[in-house]
């Protein structure tokens, strides 16, 4: 059976202005699971996660977090509730120095040795991070980059993690390893909210999955099953 | 005096004011730095802190440190307070704001320098001295007073960059300066660190304003010019680098005093903006270009 719901988001409708570009969108992420979604370039991925961690406003709907309402709060609110988001592009702050992204990624707490103990376990999860801890973020290779923007997730402790396109530009070799580190962040714990043009690996990762398209959910299964699905392999897989 | 001991003179004279301009630059160009706002109300803040400090001095009987706190004080809110409600209000309804805050910001030191006008009127006050006598090695001579404010601008610009460099709201101020989403997805309250920043920086010009009044003394449109400075500085430096605003703000103060002393005193302020002028030909990104070898 299902742990209980971490994060519900009901019928939410969201706009950029006049597009409207979010349309009656729900989904379950219950605590523990990797959820994945995906889905075609502008199809609303994004601007989903945006919603969530309070980027952007919904129009309708609601987004509740353990029985509480977060839709409307601002995004410095909801990252203390335990929700993270590693936006897409990884946007890292290239001027200042590995450290010094970590630690804003744990500005949230006060107690440095937890700060202290939550480091130790990014360094363990991605050991370059530890040989370039005084480099400036910007000098970063792109797959470093990358690990960053999770590890700096990471440094807060965070119940559930919103992760957006993190394959984005990476060779292949980077990719397999990066869905393997994600696994194990799961596993140690972390629930996983994964958006994703890599149908493949993230379908092969979670537990369960969504397909967004224009802006509505077209098709929701489990990861494995969605895999098999004859429209998901002809539309995403090519087979 | 010979012509060596005139030199240093001046450089002492010049090493004072400038220690001033670059405080008044480091207030300018931080916001600009943090927030992408050229606060052309500066000149004006400038202004109306001396008039608050002046009030406050002679309310507390010539007593310099608390008049100065409370200064400072009341800026560091006003500061604030300004953020929330000329800033903020504008940046939520438009992503186009820079050109409508700029134009309030304006706004802002018009209001101010009228005020002052009506309250104070056209006439120049000042105070003689905070501390009497001057100080002798040979033939040079530093008055008491500039060496006070040399030395609490020096004590100023290191508390500022340990601030900004060494505490977590500094922290803070650099990711929001780099990303504001990106910082909002870390947790930091953004208009918070706005606000602050807009404290703090009116905090600094009205620490200017407090010390500078025996070099200059104040009247209405003294913040006009003195705005006008801060904002040369801010861009001699490199706009939104505290270091290049802290050395371009000496380089500013030495050429004017060196002009002052060598040719004359009417000279100043077109020696000063001549020579940002050439400067910012081959460096157009200021002291901050130039430290970092920039290449055509």
């Amino acid at each position: 059976m299902h742990n209980p719901v971490l994060l519900e988001v009901s019928n939410i409708d969201l706009y950029y202005g006049e597009l409207h570009v979010l349309w009656d969108v729900s989904l379950k992420v219950y605590d523990g699971e990797v959820v994945s979604v995906i889905g075609p370039n502008g199809a609303g991925k994004t601007s989903l996660l945006n919603a969530i961690s309070g980027i952007h406003p919904i129009r309708s709907g609601s987004i509740y977090y353990m029985d509480e309402r977060i839709d409307g709060l601002p995004p410095h609110y909801i990252v203390r509730k335990g929700i993270v988001h590693v936006p897409e592009g990884r946007e890292i702050f290239p001027e200042l120095t590995v450290i010094e992204n970590l630690l804003l990624g744990a500005y949230t707490l006060k107690d440095h040795k937890e700060i202290e103990r939550n480091l130790q376990k990014v360094y363990e999860l991605f050991p370059v991070l530890k040989t370039r801890k005084k480099q400036k973020a910007g000098t970063l290779s792109g797959g470093e980059q990358q690990m960053l923007s999770i590890a700096r997730g990471l440094m807060s402790n965070p119940r559930i993690l919103l992760v957006d396109e993190p394959s984005q530009g990476l060779s292949p070799i980077l990719v397999s390893e990066l869905f393997k580190t994600i696994k194990e962040i799961n596993k140690d714990g972390t629930t996983i909210l994964l958006v994703e043009q890599n149908v493949h690996y993230s379908l092969a990762l979670a537990h369960r999955a969504y397909v967004l398209e224009n802006g509505k959910i077209v098709l929701s299964g489990e990861g494995k099953s969605l895999l098999h699905h004859e429209y998901v392999k002809k539309a995403y897989l090519g087979v | 005096m010979t012509s060596m001991s005139e030199l240093l003179q001046h450089l002492i004279n010049g090493i004072t004011l400038g220690a001033m301009y670059s405080i008044m630059g480091v207030g300018f160009t931080l916001i600009f730095g943090i927030m992408e706002v050229l606060n052309f109300a500066y000149g004006q803040l400038f202004m109306f802190s001396a008039y608050t400090f002046l009030f406050l001095y002679s309310f507390f009987g010539g007593n310099f440190p608390p008049a100065a706190a409370i200064t400072l004080t009341i800026y560091f809110l006003a500061g604030m307070l300004l953020e929330k409600t000329l800033v903020e209000p504008i940046q939520k309804k438009t992503p186009n704001w820079s050109i409508p805050v700029l134009m309030s910001t304006i706004g802002l030191g018009m209001v101010l320098e009228n005020i002052a006008l009506i309250a104070w009127g056209a006439i120049y006050r000042g105070i003689p001295y905070y501390f009497k006598g001057v100080l002798e090695f040979s033939s040079l001579r530093v008055s008491y007073d500039r060496l006070f404010i040399l030395i609490v601008s020096v004590c100023t610009l290191l508390f500022t960059w340990f601030v900004v460099h060494k505490t977590k709201i500094g922290l803070a101020m650099r990711a929001v300066s780099q990303n504001r989403k990106a910082a909002a997805l870390m947790g930091i309250d953004t208009n918070k660190v706005y606000m602050f920043t807009f404290g703090l920086s009116t905090a600094l010009v009205a620490l200017a304003g407090s010390l500078l009044i025996p070099i200059l003394s104040v009247y209405p449109t003294v913040g006009s010019i003195c705005g006008m400075k801060a904002f040369a500085v801010t861009l001699l430096g490199g706009i939104g680098s505290m270091e290049g605003a802290i050395i371009s703000g000496f380089i500013l103060g030495i050429v004017e005093s060196i002009t002052a002393g060598f040719i004359s005193p009417f000279f100043v302020d077109m020696a000063a903006f001549l020579c940002i002028i050439i400067i910012l030909v081959f460096f157009p990104r200021g002291i901050y270009g130039m430290l970092r070898r920039e290449r055509k």
